[in-house]
């Protein structure tokens, strides 16, 4: 157990080190002169030599590497070349709303999904089975920033039943910073018009983000408890006269649940890149907006420092997950 | 290929179409059609895609333009049509280039293991461990938005997920008595490798290829929509719902028809992507 958390904590730094890497190499392909960037296209000669020197731009790349990866395990990603505020900064203002966005697609899509997939084995072969494959595959083939743009023509335009964007009614303001998450924030605060208004906000995008990983989750579930129903002890647990009810939800299930919840672990990498794309559709103050805005100007500092950010939440949570594995089935073992 | 993976094929495809589900053999009609239509847009497309026809801007469906105009006249249906050649063009060219990419990686690390299997697959781990699309996206801003850079950054991200594959099978195969024939027969590495090992490993990879279609016009798609992939005035399907959006709650059609497109094409892979695997190798699972 020890030895298997040491390795799999070193494996993921490195893995972090490698995403600082791949997009440090990226960010001196750039053919814009960073220095030139961050000073502006009036900034004299001497005024560019001078900011290369003091951010040690003249240094050879290994040297500058060298540095960048020092300030980076300080937690130090500089400073934005647009906005020249701290990327940090930036980052701890963006990612609350990142997370609330995050969160509630995914327990949509673990509810739902394992949900769909529960009852198309139980009723395997039948309609449900069948209309059960049909959505996963929908889920997964949805272009989830067309749904999300179909979902605002439906129920913001036609019906008015949800905001089309944002994270509030423009009428009001934010509760008092706690958490970041308006939803917990209002709670926290006491205020529930504040959180009728956020969770009202957050249904359509959480749905649009939702759907891929809705279907992933269907099928694993299905498939996943196909085998195991068709094992010995739960012939034996039919047999000695539990309900199949019981069979399905105590037995089966929880047996079935390791492919699950891996699947999901490793779906969380995807909902990054689907959060870019929900954030842009829903004018989302999220970190994947602000992220793929910076991606467009060529400040790489930000992208970076998402980048490390993505790389190290999707390494994390897959450890949790490994970790897990012992806890729902008590006969493995981590080494 | 060997005599008995072509036996295998054919009785495969035999068992195969007769094993169709309804809603498969739906797809692989659906499949054929975009096939074609892709093949030959300009048979199937009322209208010149880029034809511009000031005086009939956003228009709804109608008889003339059953998918409606754009905000220039042009006509959204040969625009769609044009799109599912790029679109279509695109998915396939990422498959075959991360196969193209991953395979060989693949096969070179389970064939000959030790070091070059240490050094690759830790390699493949890492590029596992990112969230990839992220990594891609960042990839195609340094190189330059557009489709082909978007189909090389893809490339980039997902080979590891074929290498991995190709080397697992391998590993198996490898242990069986046909490749140590060939061995003591005097076939050095490299025909082992490309003569015996690529075919008989290439089931398993040939189901990932087909479910990996529908993920790739998702991704052309979505890189599209973000700026990164095909630019306007390109048809690409991705574009034009981007280029929908700035219209879209007064021209309905123009950013949900397209849209609709991926969604079918997208559907339609994956539909029949999951019967081929159930007929190819039952005991896949993904």
């Amino acid at each position: 157990m020890t030895t298997f958390l040491i390795r799999r904590i070193a494996f993921m730094f490195v893995t972090v080190l490698g995403a600082v890497t791949v997009t440090f190499v990226l960010a001196t392909m750039v053919p814009s002169d960073p220095a030139r960037a961050a000073l502006g296209p009036d900034a004299t000669e001497s005024q560019v030599a001078q900011y290369r020197s003091e951010r040690g731009l003249d240094q050879p790349l290994p040297v500058q590497y060298l540095r960048y990866v020092g300030a980076v395990a300080r937690g130090d990603f500089g400073r934005s070349i647009v906005s020249r505020t701290p990327v940090i900064d930036d980052l701890a203002r963006f990612i609350p709303a990142t997370i609330e966005l995050l969160i509630p697609s995914l327990l949509l899509s673990i509810v739902f999904g394992v949900g769909l997939g529960v009852a198309a084995a139980f009723y395997r072969g039948t309609w449900v089975d069948q209309v059960s494959r049909f959505l996963s595959l929908v889920g997964l083939s949805m272009p989830i920033f067309w749904l999300g743009l179909v979902l605002q023509l439906v129920f913001f335009r036609a019906l008015g039943w949800f905001p089309a964007s944002g994270r509030l009614s423009s009428a009001l303001s934010p509760p008092p910073h706690e958490t970041g998450l308006y939803t917990i924030d209002a709670l926290l605060a006491g205020r529930w018009d504040l959180f009728w208004s956020a969770g009202h906000h957050l249904v359509l995008p959480a749905v649009a983000l939702s759907t891929l990983t809705l279907g992933i989750v269907a099928r694993m579930t299905r498939s996943s408890l196909l085998d195991v129903l068709s094992s010995n002890y739960v012939r034996t647990a039919r047999s000695k006269g539990l309900q199949e009810r019981s069979v399905l939800w105590k037995h089966a299930l929880r047996n079935a649940l390791i492919p699950i919840v891996t699947v999901i672990g490793l779906r969380l990498g995807q909902m990054f890149s689907g959060a870019v794309l929900t954030e842009t559709v829903f004018a989302w103050p999220g970190v994947g907006r602000y992220a793929f805005t910076a991606l467009r100007q060529l400040d790489f500092p930000v992208v970076i420092a998402f980048t490390v950010w993505a790389t190290f939440v999707y390494a994390f949570v897959n450890l949790l997950v490994d970790l897990s594995y012992s806890w729902i089935d008590p006969r493995v073992r981590l080494e | 290929m060997t005599a008995a993976s072509r036996a295998g094929i054919r009785r495969a495809w035999r068992r195969g179409l007769g094993r169709l589900s309804p809603l498969g053999w739906v797809s692989l009609v659906v499949v054929v059609a975009a096939g074609v239509v892709a093949l030959f847009p300009s048979a199937f497309a009322p209208r010149d895609p880029l034809a511009i026809d000031v005086l009939n801007r956003l228009k709804p469906p109608s008889a003339a333009a059953s998918f409606g105009t754009d905000e220039l006249g042009r006509d959204l249906l040969s625009r769609v049509i044009h799109g599912v050649r790029l679109s279509l063009g695109a998915s396939l060219g990422i498959v075959l280039l991360t196969a193209f990419v991953g395979i060989p990686i693949g096969i070179v690390a389970g064939y000959l293991g030790r070091a070059v299997d240490t050094v690759l697959m830790r390699l493949a781990d890492m590029f596992i461990a990112f969230p990839s699309l992220i990594m891609a996206m960042a990839i195609v801003t340094v190189m330059g938005p557009g489709l082909r850079n978007a189909m090389i950054a893809l490339a980039l991200v997902w080979w590891p997920q074929y290498a991995r594959l190709a080397r697992g099978t391998v590993l198996q195969l490898r242990e069986l008595p046909y490749v140590e024939a060939a061995s003591a027969l005097g076939a050095g590495s490299l025909r082992i490798m490309v003569g015996h090992l690529l075919p008989n490993a290439f089931t398993p990879i040939a189901v990932k290829m087909s479910l990996d279609v529908s993920v790739a016009i998702l991704a052309t798609a979505s890189f599209s929509f973000l700026g990164l992939g095909a630019a306007p005035p390109s048809p690409e399907l991705g574009s034009l719902v981007t280029q929908g959006r700035n219209y879209f709650l007064q021209a309905w059609w123009y950013t949900t028809l397209p849209g609709a497109a991926i969604l079918l094409l997208s559907l339609a892979f994956n539909s029949l992507a999951d019967d081929l695997r159930d007929l190819l190798d039952p005991t896949l699972r993904y």
